[in-house]
């Protein structure tokens, strides 16, 4: 079966429980932050941090608005970081999660690069303690690989260590008021459009990079929730269209400069 | 898919490329060419290992948690799915829980320690010696013993009046803690505070929701939240104001969720836009202090728009009483006249239009309910506020009603507990009364003479010309004679007139919360035990607070998990356990007993508060520090009174908390029950059958733990089936089973019905003179506001309120676990746009805020945000600011702590501090 | 946005792109007069496995976990797993060129196959730095089909005057390096010819509003148009002019050659950097 995850922003009370559920599970270290404005924290996804909710004052038509977003990897159904690891270190799994297997990454961050939504990081501190506080957990550090979480990429795998136990991912298991949903992809996909037709609002993720497995009902446009417009094409047709264009170009470099040999050259020839 | 295609592809281009042999022959590759690379292990958990259910820690509403155990160390905790109230979900302070043991957290106490430094202050550092146990009770007997010696020395017994009786405010014990202990700790801290002979006993509850048991029980007789966290999913309309549920109290907003799918709105007031307000179908801002204005004029706007329920009113109230003038109902409707839309705009800010809004929405959409927290109990006239809302929802006739009813959500995890084992000052388990004088006494010798000749209550009460509801405070009495084996009454006791009184209950309340600290300072408490509590955070007034905690004639006893702020002013440091290494039932908001499990056992020397107290009381009394007045009485007559304290102490060694519950069943009303018939321990039941169609179909969950009283769920529904015959909770606990609307007990000071009054420190001299603030000579202001450091608006224009956030639990635990404090590093002051452009300001620089407390000012940073904006009071912007609380100079990230600021001035009726709302002035710093 | 591919990356680009263009070149001039251009042949083919490896050095210090590099070539899909099998590839051509021009003495068609096969590794190794780049439409200043071409162009330019560089010492090899001087001039003309239509047609405008008047200008503006292109130009042509009546000073074609060279690494650093913040 394959699975989705449904972030329904319009019922999310920025709680964060998500964030701190998956810090536990996964055994992710704190970060150092401060308080700069808005409530966000970490500022940002980084390789300890796998999800965050972003926060965003707003005000419509003079009502005041607070909008809590859950961001993290969408768990694309053709995952571009997949698609351009060196050393397949990432896959998609039949039920929906996109997972990076940190026993076989190299460091290069091609992933981080390749991710339209920017939600890989590279970890270059590693698992570590704040203040001696331990992690929890079976053992303290990274319990996913037995080569330590240093240099390399990491992201939120959908949990699929606790989906493999009958279980649903811990943010989804958490989440109170059941903004986050989990289910049949199909079915999450028809809820997200009914549940985004109620609030007059918009989903996201249904066609973006040709579908994710994370689908978002928005109440906001998502660029003004800070989320990148991402093309509904496909990696592999992203591809392909760029393959088509450089050869494109090449053959119209080269027509251009066999007309330039070819009106140059004789004339040296003849000099000769 | 073309994805998966292309990975299978290279694959195969590469075998050709390559041949599969040449390539496994490369010795160390980690080559795979199975169809997925091995995938890490999945962690085991979830499923392996013990699961131990037991109930979170931090809020009332009491959530479900288990944790994972392997080979004796806990290694996850998370929500239990089957859990009614939570369902598995959990807030992000439960996630964390696993950085409270201490195999993950150096920072907690395990060893006793003792202070070295003999100088005390912020500055002061103890210099902690490590002691064993054995030393520190040696060092804490001695010292109790050699107070209440020269205490007896000065007040020898028997007393001028020939009594042998003792005052509850004199003697120089005090107590403060806890509400995160267990009932069964709680009920022992009280009988320990009583066997001492000292009524200074306090605990958070007096500055959570005292106010609360002040105003429902003298409108409804029971002191607490009506209905329960599930139920509010039955309601139509949804009241916040004073709370922000979303943020305090997570998975009761679950639930006010499940209310909104079903179509309920939901009204949010807040002098801040919250996190609940993001959810809210309408929302205003208001100024904090000014509740009673706002719902006066729903009432008015009730009654002059024909929306009261005049049958239930008739039916279950006293509005058709005569008073002097007319009935009472009349007096109400005089009283509310003068709230109209425009005055209550000008008191409050909040836009006449949108008040009308809110009134039509909420009075005509039922069944409503009102949520509230200390937004609304933390004011000097918190208790009118409430017994405003309580008026309204009987108007309204929503109380006794699922999806109504008046939700009083209680704080910590056990709040409502160690209020219902009256860890207070002014009150024995369950809100009975203290004696209040020597006649109290005579006239309890008489009672016990009169039930001792078999006479039916009703003639008893008679005799006494009260209620017969009114003769349970004598015969709680009673049941604590029996119980702890101590003596009230006289001797002879066929002689209550001239006999000489004897009381081992001491006489008249001990000191409020806000005195002890006054009374520290005063030199008058000379051994300060506090258990589980941190008020040199959590209480207002902090400068006066920290002097107090650093005078050199109090010996302070603390028992905390980590070094916190007050810990840092202790004499003796003892180390706790926590709330997951050991078992007893925890009550939540909702009025539901659960039962807590032991994950682990405390870590190296760490105790429970249940081993703490037992042991206390054994040591003082082998110290001699514990002589009750009927033994001195005894020994100086050579008579016998059949007291045998010590023999009524005796709770199993280790002490069990199930012994503690079972005296618990027998003594405490509300609780009898828990202990059914068959000897079971109803707070443990985990059972989601429902108990009847009802049942089923409001979420009652009647077979999962114990509701007080009688396992009624929803107070004062008429037809709910309850667990013993006399059905405690269906009806009004008052003399005629009807609510109170005119409290005639308040009347004489002008309060029989509620009006408005400013805080202490209002912004606006106007609307100060028109509703006079209960403090110096107002009339009903009490003792305690007649000493106060109040600012003035000249210099501190500026209004303060302090508030919650979701990711932090008041002011240790938290503070000392990474994860949360990643999501909120340090405190800020949230301001608005206006403001910080005339003082210069923007989001992250530093700016000092002062008051009449502190008028140094602390240094926090500032975050600019439209959350806050000023208000239009009396025609005048008036600007509002708010700060966070949770944070002091101790933990892993240490900051300003808000209450330097705030004012220690108390409610006149349940002398709960008003930390809600100060004047204050704000710059650059 | 953090940037996780900056100066290590930009430097192995810039390597291999040098590496790639001096053995391409050293391979053509071979062919086209083999007597004339045998030192310039020698030199380029000498110095293109060398810059790479040190190129490759670069690509080491970048890895999260060096020591699995192995499995870098697992994903065929993927154009690190090509990169890393051309420059593989390349590197063996490369040396082994190097063998044959000098240790090891084998036939001449086995000298031209292995030189065809390197100028064709050459090629893919100076194009594919552009296509591992410009299929991330993640990164929208990236995502341009000129960036691959931009790259070969750079390549080849750069590739040429670090073999200039080489020869500046051996006064016999003036007039080809007289000629590398003249060759300049069309490659700097392509170049910024691609690089003003790539500006104009990519879709990312925040980003070439950031190399044009932003953040990056001075990189830009500085180091890649004025440094790596227009002095070149302007010594070429003034090389040329002058040529005629006499011979330019060394000096005068080390600096316009190192223009090149910087310009070529700071453009490969500037659109790095531009795709990423």
């Amino acid at each position: 079966m394959a699975y989705a995850m449904l972030v329904d922003t319009t019922k999310c009370t920025g709680c964060r429980g998500c964030q701190v559920a998956c810090k536990r599970w996964n055994e992710l270290s704190p970060e150092k932050t401060t308080l700069s404005g808005e409530w966000t924290n970490p500022p940002d996804l980084t390789g300890q941090t796998w999800t965050v909710v972003f926060f965003k004052e707003m005000s419509k038509g003079g009502e005041m608005q607070w909008k809590f977003t859950k961001w993290q990897c969408m768990h694309c159904e053709e995952p571009p970081c997949a698609s351009v690891c060196p050393s397949l270190a990432i896959s998609k799994t039949p039920e929906g999660p996109v997972v990076i297997d940190t026993t076989r990454c190299i460091g290069c961050k091609y992933c981080v690069e390749a991710c339209p939504f920017d939600a890989v990081r590279f970890d270059s501190r590693g698992t570590q303690e704040l203040y001696g506080v331990k992690l929890g957990g079976i053992k303290a550090g990274d319990i996913e690989s037995g080569g330590g979480s240093v240099g390399v990429a990491r992201k939120c795998h959908m949990c699929y260590n606790r989906i493999a136990q009958g279980r649903k991912p811990a943010c989804v298991e958490t989440c109170l008021t059941g903004a986050i949903q989990f289910g049949d992809r199909a079915e999450i996909i028809q809820k997200a459009k009914t549940r985004a037709a109620a609030v007059n609002g918009y989903v996201y993720g249904e066609k973006e990079a040709g579908g994710t497995s994370v689908v978002y009902v928005l109440d906001a446009p998502p660029q003004e929730l800070g989320l990148p417009a991402v093309t509904p094409k496909r990696y592999s047709e992203v591809k392909a269209d760029m393959y088509k264009s450089i050869g494109g170009f090449g053959i119209i470099g080269a027509i251009i400069l066999g007309l330039v040999y070819y009106f140059t050259k004789p004339k040296a020839e003849e000099a000769k | 898919m073309e994805f998966e295609k292309e990975v299978k592809l290279s694959r195969r281009d590469f075998l050709k490329l390559s041949g599969a042999a040449a390539a496994s022959s490369m010795a160390g590759l980690s080559f795979s060419f199975s169809e997925a690379y091995a995938l890490p292990p999945p962690k085991k958990k979830v499923v392996a290992g013990q699961q131990i259910n037991t109930i979170c820690y931090y809020c009332s509403v009491g959530c479900g948690i288990v944790a994972t155990v392997i080979d004796g160390k806990a290694v996850n905790i998370e929500g239990d799915p089957e859990h009614p109230i939570n369902e598995g979900t959990l807030c992000s302070k439960a996630h964390a829980l696993v950085q409270m043991y201490a195999h993950n957290n150096p920072h907690r106490l395990i060893k006793p320690l003792m202070r070295t430094n003999p100088k005390k202050g912020v500055d002061q550092e103890p210099k902690w010696r490590e002691i064993s146990w054995e030393e520190a009770f040696a060092a804490i007997a001695a010292k109790v013993k050699a107070s209440v010696d020269a205490f007896y020395k000065e007040n020898p017994l028997p007393d001028k009046d020939g009594n042998y009786a003792i005052s509850g405010k004199k003697f120089p014990v005090a107590w403060v803690g806890s509400a995160y202990s267990h009932n069964e700790e709680n009920y022992l801290f009280r009988k320990l505070s009583v066997l001492l002979g000292t009524n200074n006993i306090e605990h958070q509850a007096r500055r959570c929701h005292a106010s609360t048991v002040a105003a429902l029980a003298a409108t409804y007789g029971f002191g607490a939240m009506t209905n329960h966290f599930i139920d509010a999913k039955n309601s139509k309309c949804i009241m916040m104001i004073g709370s922000n549920a979303a943020e305090q109290h997570p998975i009761y907003f679950r639930w006010v969720t499940r209310a909104k799918e079903n179509g309920a709105k939901l009204i949010v007031l807040d002098p801040r836009f919250t996190r609940s307000a993001s959810k809210a179908d309408i929302f205003t801002w208001f100024r904090p202090g000014t509740d009673v204005a706002i719902f006066m004029g729903l009432i008015n706007y009730a009654i002059a728009n024909n929306l009261v329920d005049s049958a239930y009113v008739k039916d279950r109230t006293d509005a058709d009483k005569e008073l002097a003038g007319g009935k009472i109902y009349e007096e109400l409707k005089k009283v509310a006249s003068s709230y109209t839309v425009e005055e209550v705009s000008k008191i409050t800010g909040i836009p006449a239009d949108k008040f009308r809004l809110i009134a039509d929405t909420y009075c005509r959409t039922k069944p409503g309910t009102i949520l509230y927290s200390m937004g609304t109990t933390q004011h000097t006239n918190a208790t009118q506020m409430i017994r405003a809302y309580a008026i309204l929802q009987l108007l309204l006739g929503n109380v006794g009603v699922p999806g109504g009813g008046v939700n009083a959500i209680r704080g910590i995890s056990n709040v409502q507990g160690s209020t219902d084992m009256a860890t207070l000052a002014h009150i024995l388990p369950p809100y009975r009364r203290v004696p209040t004088n020597a006649a109290d006494i005579r006239g309890f010798q008489k009672y016990k003479n009169l039930v001792a000749e078999k006479k039916p209550a009703a003639d008893i009460a008679a005799e006494f010309k009260i209620a017969p509801i009114d003769l349970r405070h004598y015969a709680t009495w009673l049941l604590y004679m029996k119980h702890w084996g101590i003596y009230a009454g006289t001797y002879p006791e066929n002689d209550p007139e001239k006999g000489a009184v004897i009381s081992d209950l001491p006489i008249g309340a001990g000191n409020s919360s806000v005195e002890i600290y006054r009374s520290v300072k005063a030199g008058d408490t000379k051994v300060l035990f506090v258990v589980g509590e941190n008020p040199a955070v959590s209480n207002p007034n902090l400068p006066d607070v920290m002097a107090a905690l650093s005078s050199e004639s109090v010996f302070t006893v603390v028992m905390e998990m980590f070094e916190s702020e007050t810990a840092h002013f202790a004499d003796i440091l003892l180390p706790a356990s926590s709330l997951l290494e050991k078992e007893g039932s925890v009550t939540n908001s909702g009025r539901w007993a659960q039962w807590r499990n032991v994950t682990q056992p405390p870590p190296g020397e760490a105790k429970t508060d249940l081993w703490f107290v037992d042991e206390l009381f054994k040591r003082l009394r082998k110290a001699g520090a514990m002589v009750l007045p009927s033994e001195k009485f005894q020994k100086d007559r050579g008579a016998s009174l059949g007291t045998d304290p010590d023999g009524k102490w005796n709770y199993g060694s280790p002490p069990s908390a199930e012994a503690v519950l079972k005296e618990i069943n027998a003594t405490n009303a509300l609780y009898m029950g828990i202990i059914a018939a068959d000897g079971k321990n109803l707070a443990k039941r985990r059972d989601k059958t429902p108990a009847d169609e009802m049942d089923a179909n409001y979420g009652f969950f009647k077979n999962w733990g114990f509701s007080w009283p009688d396992n009624q769920r929803v107070l004062y529904k008429t037809d709910e089936t309850a667990v013993l015959a006399r059905a405690l909770g269906r009806n009004f606990f008052t003399a005629d089973k009807k609510a109170i609307i005119y409290a005639s007990a308040w009347a004489a000071k002008g309060f029989g019905i509620p009006v408005h009054n400013e805080p202490a420190e209002s912004p606006d001299a106007e609307l100060r003179d028109k509703y006079a603030p209960l403090i110096g000579t107002h009339p009903a202001a009490p003792p305690a506001n007649k000493e106060l450091k109040i600012g003035d608006a000249s210099k501190y224009p500026i209004v303060l309120t302090t508030f919650r956030l979701s990711e932090h639990m008041h002011t240790t635990m938290t503070r000392n676990m990474p994860w949360l404090n990643e999501l909120m590093p340090e405190p800020f002051v949230e301001m608005n746009p206006s403001l910080a452009g005339k003082l210069g300001v923007k989001s992250g620089d530093f700016v000092l805020v002062k008051s009449a407390r502190k008028p140094e000012g602390i240094k926090i940073k500032a975050v600019v945000t439209n959350r806050v904006k000023p208000l239009t009071i009396n025609s005048k912007p008036v600007e509002i600011v708010a700060i966070p609380w949770h944070w002091g100079f101790k933990s892993l990230n240490p900051g300003s702590s808000a209450n330097m600021l705030t004012i220690d001035a108390i409610d006149a009726w349940a002398s709960i501090p008003e930390t809600k709302v100060a004047l204050c002035s704000v710059e650059k710093a | 946005m953090s940037v996780e591919w900056g100066l290590d990356i930009a430097a192995y680009l810039f390597l291999a792109g040098v590496g790639a263009g001096a053995y391409l070149a050293a391979v053509v001039a071979s062919r086209t007069n083999r007597k004339k251009y045998a030192a310039f042949s020698a030199a380029g083919i000498h110095l293109s496995w060398v810059v790479t490896i040190i190129g490759i050095g670069a690509l080491f210090l970048h890895l999260g976990r060096p020591e699995r590099f192995i499995s870098a070539y697992s994903n065929l899909g993927s154009w690190i797993t090509l990169g890393t099998w051309i420059l593989t590839l390349f590197v063996g051509a490369g040396i082994l060129s190097s063998l044959f021009l000098t240790k090891v003495k084998v036939s001449e068609g086995a000298t031209s196959a292995v030189q065809f096969i390197g100028g064709v590794l050459a090629f893919l190794t100076a194009i594919y730095t552009g296509i591992l780049i410009s299929v991330l439409n993640a990164k929208p200043l990236w995502y341009s089909p000129l960036i691959p071409w931009l790259f070969v162009v750079s390549a080849l330019s750069t590739g040429v005057v670090a073999v200039g560089i080489l020869l500046l010492n051996r006064p016999e090899q003036r007039e080809v390096v007289n000629k590398i001087d003249r060759l300049d001039i069309p490659l700097v003309i392509v170049e910024i010819a691609i690089i003003a239509a790539f500006l104009a047609t990519v879709g990312a405008r925040d980003a070439v509003a950031n190399l044009i008047y932003g953040s990056l200008s001075a990189m830009f503006l500085g180091g890649v148009l004025l440094i790596g292109l227009l002095v070149p130009l302007g010594l070429s042509v003034y090389a040329v002019s002058a040529e005629r009546k006499k011979p330019v000073s060394p000096s005068v074609l080390t600096l316009g050659f190192v223009c090149v060279l910087i310009g070529g690494f700071v453009l490969r650093y500037a659109v790095l950097l531009a795709g990423q913040i």
